[in-house]
This record gives structure tokens, sequence and C-alpha cells, in this order.
């Protein structure tokens, strides 16, 4: 009896301390695709991973145990593709098998590599084609000769750079750190991306950086031996698909290696980029920028808050609708907050939307209050237009899981009782009266015909007589 | 006291150092730049000469068939060089959206650079105009120099326009967009109503009027009464209530209830106004009709 107790005590111990630890939403299995000789530049980024609770699985890409999928299921949570010298991943890990993984609800994290010598495996380019992001080939590098790093470097190719900045309607995951002045080291060959948008750019290099063909064009950049210029050059990619998967490029993997987690001489402060590789790790991983959809209510002006989420409207009653989100940090929801620039809107929509309308956030729903999540809440009259409508919440945003909420609802026409009576028209007030003259003279005629006394009948009866 | 001489020393050796350096780091630039706006088919436009301090004032104007041509010539420390960065940045002021063009440059620091609009990108073809800033920089101590050139102003072909295409897809919020009801129904003014409700109202006294002056009567109801003293008034009174129900259906109970009453009262007013027709009859047969 007992020892069953403590048992008990002790799973209610482990899991607690497994809840207490941050978690991944998609999960903790991580596969680092690493070389043991590269491995010594990552240390750090790989111990910060396991700190937050992700289980970490060092494989290099020719080990044969290597395998994305068992029995058609995900393996692994989350990958990061660390730089290796190698032209090929194998047949394990081909563009379609991440891509697999990404559908899968996996996340990838690519880290290119920094130094112009490095090889981008085919695989890797080829998943990057697929996903609108764009990487330049082999020799490149990316150079500013403004503002420079260290004024001694020959090189010019370790940029150094301020902490992302967003319109003030995207939120910001990736300046959490504590100093948010301090300075992003880069070096590699950054990247491009496409115009879809499912690519965000995360970080971009400064105006006057360009990244060129160290080989070809060492005297000097011609037209063709330059990959990209100014803001164009992005330096960090985040892909996010249309399930909600995530795929990050970062175009120098030195950025989150050990040697960049440093002062920079030029400002003799500690660099920004131990803080960054933990925000772009917590983005890629699904611990920042996942939002919740915890309840929907809606209810009409004709039965009133006593009936939720009916599926029948009148045309021209109010209807309230209100929607809680909340939003995952680390390793809790807290209520997701929407910025001041920015706008969740409910579309009212029968083939095209009758009404697009922001959604306001109230402290507490009508109905019911929520701790850990945001009440956004409207009131509309429905249209004056009968059929069936949907109901829908279409909020996608750079950075944020995508929220695509739909409802299907019948508005009905008046009922027969519920038009004005014809009393209440003035216009048809001497149509009625028509009608009730009509009655009270044919009642009168009716009472003529049967007792009417004919007044000439009087001569002709005494004619008779 | 005895610290202050030396920190002075320190000072002026940190100073010549200083000055020592900034005459030797060379500074980048460049020289004999101009521009030149020349349109197909016709004599080149004037060279507008500028120089990394003053740009060109008026905006330059680009149509469909011109080219600009821009030349100069780098100079890193007053000597003629060759730099690795010569670039034209474009930037539209609206969107902050900044395309970049190469020079062709020489070994002699002589560079060019032909521009016409089918090189500028379509997401900068939109816009009202382009700023442009010339950078020269390469590796080295050589600081390097970003220059404004002046702005651009495009002047688009109809065909032209017509291909810009939409700017692509963007997720953030889009317009409201809230229904416009139809107009309630209108009556016409109350006035109108109750004039012509009146007029209706006065037919009926004007009808009663009319049947009394051709002198019709009810003389016959005591007699009536006296002779069918149930049917008659059944019937009238049945009448009555037809009228009554159809009032109540009007005003307030459904089709079915209007049944019920009308299927009650049918019989009775059938029965009672056979035998009220019947004493009608009897008195027509007398001759009292």
């Amino acid at each position: 009896m007992t020892r069953l107790r403590l048992r008990s005590l002790f799973v209610a111990l482990v899991s607690l301390v497994s809840l207490s630890q941050s978690i991944s939403l998609t999960g903790p299995r991580t596969l680092l695709i690493l070389e043991d000789d590269t491995k010594g530049q990552f240390l750090t980024l790989i111990s910060d991973l396991e700190a937050r609770g992700f289980k970490t699985d060092i494989l290099s890409a020719k080990s044969e145990s290597l395998s994305l999928f068992k029995h058609e299921e995900r393996v692994y949570d989350n990958i990061i593709v660390f730089p290796t010298k190698l032209k090929g991943l194998g047949p394990n890990l081909q563009s379609s098998s991440f891509l697999k993984h990404a559908a899968n609800g996996g996340n990838i994290l690519v880290l290119l590599p920094s130094s112009p010598e490095g090889t981008i495996p085919t695989s890797i380019s080829e998943l990057a084609t697929q996903v609108d992001v764009f990487l330049p080939p082999k020799g490149f590098s990316a150079v500013s000769h403004f503002d420079l790093a260290d004024p001694i470097e020959p090189e010019h190719s370790t940029l150094v750079l301020d902490l992302p900045k967003f319109p003030s309607d995207t939120k910001n995951y990736f300046n959490t750190g504590e100093n948010p002045s301090a300075k992003l080291l880069f070096q590699g060959p950054g990247l491009a991306i496409g115009g879809s948008p499912l690519v965000q750019p995360i970080l971009t290099a400064p105006r006057f950086a360009y990244s060129y063909d160290t080989k070809e064009a060492s005297a000097n950049a011609d037209d063709e031996n330059v990959f990209a210029a100014g803001k164009q050059l992005v330096l960090v990619a985040g892909v996010q698909t249309r399930h909600n998967a995530r795929i990050t490029f970062v175009g120098g993997a030195d950025m989150l290696a050990d040697k960049s987690f440093t002062k920079i001489a030029k400002t003799n402060e500690m660099s920004g980029n131990r803080a960054f590789a933990k925000d772009v790790t917590a983005w890629t991983f699904k611990e920042t920028g996942v939002l919740r959809v915890d309840m929907i209510e809606h209810w009409g002006q004709e039965f009133g808050p006593s009936v939720i989420n009916g599926d029948i409207y009148r045309v021209k009653h109010d209807v309230t609708y209100s929607i809680a989100l909340s939003e995952y940090s680390y390793d809790h929801f807290h209520p997701f907050t929407v910025p001041e620039t920015d706008s969740l809107q409910l579309e009212f929509t029968m083939l095209d939307p009758y009404y697009r309308i922001p959604l306001l956030s109230s402290s507490s729903s009508p109905l019911t209050a929520r701790k850990n999540s945001t009440i956004y809440t409207t009131t509309f009259k429905t249209p004056d237009q009968h059929g069936q409508f949907t109901f829908i919440v279409n909020y996608k945003r750079p950075f944020l899981s995508n929220v695509h909420e739909k409802k299907a609802v019948t508005v009905r026409h008046f009922a027969h009782n519920e038009w004005t009576r014809s009393w209440g028209i003035s216009g048809s007030w001497p149509w009625i009266a028509g009608i009730w003259v009509v009655v009270v003279g044919w009642v009168g005629f009716v009472a003529v015909w049967l007792w009417s006394k004919p007044v000439v009948e009087g001569k002709s009866g005494k004619k008779k007589q | 006291m005895k610290f202050l001489p030396s920190s002075n020393v320190l000072a002026a050796g940190l100073l010549l150092l200083s000055q020592w350096t900034d005459a030797v780091t060379p500074s980048w630039t460049f020289t004999d730049a101009s521009l030149q706006v020349s349109q197909r088919g016709a004599e080149a436009g004037p060279r507008q000469k500028f120089t990394p301090k003053s740009p060109i004032s008026e905006p330059i104007t680009l149509k469909a068939t011109d080219s600009i041509k821009i030349q100069l010539t780098t100079e890193e420390g007053g000597k003629p060089k060759r730099p690795h960065q010569l670039f034209l940045f474009a930037k539209d002021s609206q969107s902050d959206l900044e395309s970049f063009f190469v020079f062709d440059t020489k070994e002699s620091g002589k560079a060019r650079l032909d521009l016409t609009q089918k090189e500028i990108p379509l997401s900068l073809l939109s816009s009202p105009s382009l700023t442009l800033t010339l950078v020269v920089g390469s590796f080295g101590q050589g600081i390097p120099v970003s220059a404004e050139v002046g702005t651009l102003k495009l002047v688009l072909d109809p065909a032209t326009k017509k291909t810009i295409a939409q700017p692509a897809l963007k997720y953030g919020k889009l317009e409201e967009i809230y229904h416009t009801f139809r107009a309630e129904p209108k009556s016409p003014p109350a006035i109108i109503s109750i004039v012509f409700l009146g007029a209706v109202l006065a037919c009926l006294p004007a009808l009663f009027g009319a049947w009394f002056t051709l002198s019709a009567n009810v003389s016959h109801l005591p007699k009536s009464l006296a002779a069918s003293p149930i049917a008659h008034p059944l019937f009238f009174a049945s009448l009555i209530a037809f009228e009554a129900v159809f009032f109540a259906y009007y005003t307030k109970i459904n089709i079915f209830q209007t049944l019920i009453a009308a299927t009650v009262i049918s019989p009775v007013a059938m029965i009672s106004g056979s035998r009220a027709l019947r004493e009608v009859r009897a008195r027509r047969l007398n001759g009292e009709r």
C-alpha cells in the first residue's frame, strides 16, 4: 500500500518536472544533422536548446540509422540542418523528405555555411526553391563597406546589424533579448526571397551591403556577379506553411555559432546573437507566435444570449460575435493582444463579404470570462438579405500561426407575423376603411332587404284590396 | 602633478596619431560625374553635372523611349582607382522599396551606367518618384561614400501601366466593409391618407342617405319578429358573427381558428336563414313587399 502510494507520488513528481520545462508545441524531439568536425562550433546553441527542454539527437548525414519517418510517422518534431562539407545528404534526406516532414507538421531550421568555401547540399537548395527562397551558388559572400564590425578585417564580410525591426502592425518575436540596442554579428552569403506571403524576411542586410561572388568578382563587383544588395539581401528568412509548419533559413550559420556570442570589438558590448539564436529557434520550433482559438460564441437578438451558437438568425437583427484568442509563449498560453495598428476582423459573407468589421477586445465577454485569453467581440445588424451566411475570422499575419475560423449560419427572412401590420402603414388607411365601409353597407343592405316595407305598395295594395 | 605632463604627452601623441591616420586613410569619391538623358531617334540631351555634395536639383524625367547615361570617374585619396562596389540605388520614397544597378567600371576608374525603363523592376515603376543614390566602396581602409544623385520621375506608357501587376498578396488587415441597407418603404404624407380616409368613410352615410331618400326602411321588423321570433334574429346575428370572425382573423386568430368558427356559424346561418327567408316569401306572397 505504502509502496503504491510512493509510486504514484513519484509519477506525479515526474509529470510536474516535465511540465515545468518549456516545450515546443510541435514536440521536443529534435534532430541535429551535424558532422563531428563542426559540432564544436555550436555547443552553446545546442546546450541552450537542451536547457529549454528539447531532446536532441545528433546524427551525421551519413549515418545509416538516420530516417525522418518510421511507419509513416514523423520520427522528429524539429530538424536543424547544420553546414556540412557533403554535396549530397544521402537518400534519407532528400528535399522531398524534408517537405514531407514539414507537411506532417514538423519544423526545420536550415543553417547555411558562412564561409564562401562552404557547400550547400542539393537537397537543401531544392527545398529552398520549393518554398520560394533562393540561395546563392557556392562562393558568394555578403559584404558591407559601410559601418565595419572590425576596421582591420580586410574582407569586410562581418556585418554588424541592429536587431530586426518590423512595421508596427507586425509582432516582433526577434528582439526579446535583455538589451534591445544590442548589435548582431553576421557572416555568410545571405539569400533572397520570392513574393509569397508565406515567406517573411526576419533579418535583412544593411542598406548598402551586397552579396558577391568571391571567386569571379574579387576585383570589381560587376553586374553578373552580384547576387543581391541592400534590403533585398535577406539574411534570415522564415517560412510558415499553410498548416503552420515552420522552415527557417539562416543565411550564415556563424550567426548562431559560439564565436558570435562574444563582445563586439567596435562597441565593446556583448553581441545580441545568443538571444537572437534563442528567438529564431523558439519561433521556428513553435515556442512563440502560435495562436489558439479558445472559444467562439455568437448569438442573435431573437433569442438573446440564451441560445449560443445557434444556426439561424433573422435579417435586420443584431448579432453579437465573440472569439477568444491566446498565444503560446515557451511554456504557457497567455492572452493574445492584436498590435494597435493591426486589426482582427470578422467577415459576414455570402459569396462576398457583406461585413468586414474589426473585433475589439473586451475585458470580459458578455457571456463567459476567460482567464488566459483575450476576448474579441463585435455586434452588427444582419443584412437585409436572407440566405446562407458564414462568419469568418481569417487572421493571417507574418510570424503568427494562421487563424481561419468559419461557421455557416442561416439568415432567414421576416416571418409573416413579423411585418408591420397594415394599420401601421398610413398609406393603407383609405383601403382598410373601404373594406369596412363595404361590410357595414352590406349588412345594412341585408337588413333593408329583409325588413323594408314597400311605400308605393300602399296604394297598389289598396287597389288590390 | 607628476602625471599631468605625461598624460598631456599622451593626449598630444593620440592627437598626432589620429591626424596621421586621417592623412593616411584615404576616402573614396568620384569626379567628372554627369548624367545625360537621351531619347531614341533624337539628339542626346544636355549633360547634367553632379558631385558628391551637390546632386542634380531638378527631377530627372525618364520616358519609356528614353535612356539615361551616367558617367563618372572614381577616385581613392585623389587618385583614379577602380572600387569593388559602384552601385546606383533607386529608392521608392513611399514604399521604401529599393533596387540597385551596377556600373560598368574600368581599371582606370572610369565608369558608366545605362538605364532604361525596362531595367527598373515592376514594383518600382508605379512609384511617383525614385531617389537615386550612388555608392562607392571597396575593401581596405578607404572610407566609402554614398551620395544622392537626384530624383527620377517616370513617365509611363499606357501599355506599361497595364502590365504593372497588382501588388503581391500581403498578409495584413483589409479594408472594412459595412452593409448598405435598402431604403425603408415609405408612405405618402399622413394628411393625404386622412383626407382620402374621410372621403371613403363619407361614402357610408351617403349610401344610407340615398337608400332612405328612396324610401328604404325597416318597418316590417316587428312583423317578421312576430312571425318568426327565432329565425330572424339568429340569421341576422350569424351574418354579423361572420363579419366579427373576419375581423378577428384580421387582427388575432389564425386560419384554422377561423375555419372552426365558420363551421360553427354556417349551419346556424343556413337553417335560420332558410326559415327567415321563408317568412320573407310569405310576406311577398301576401303582397307585402
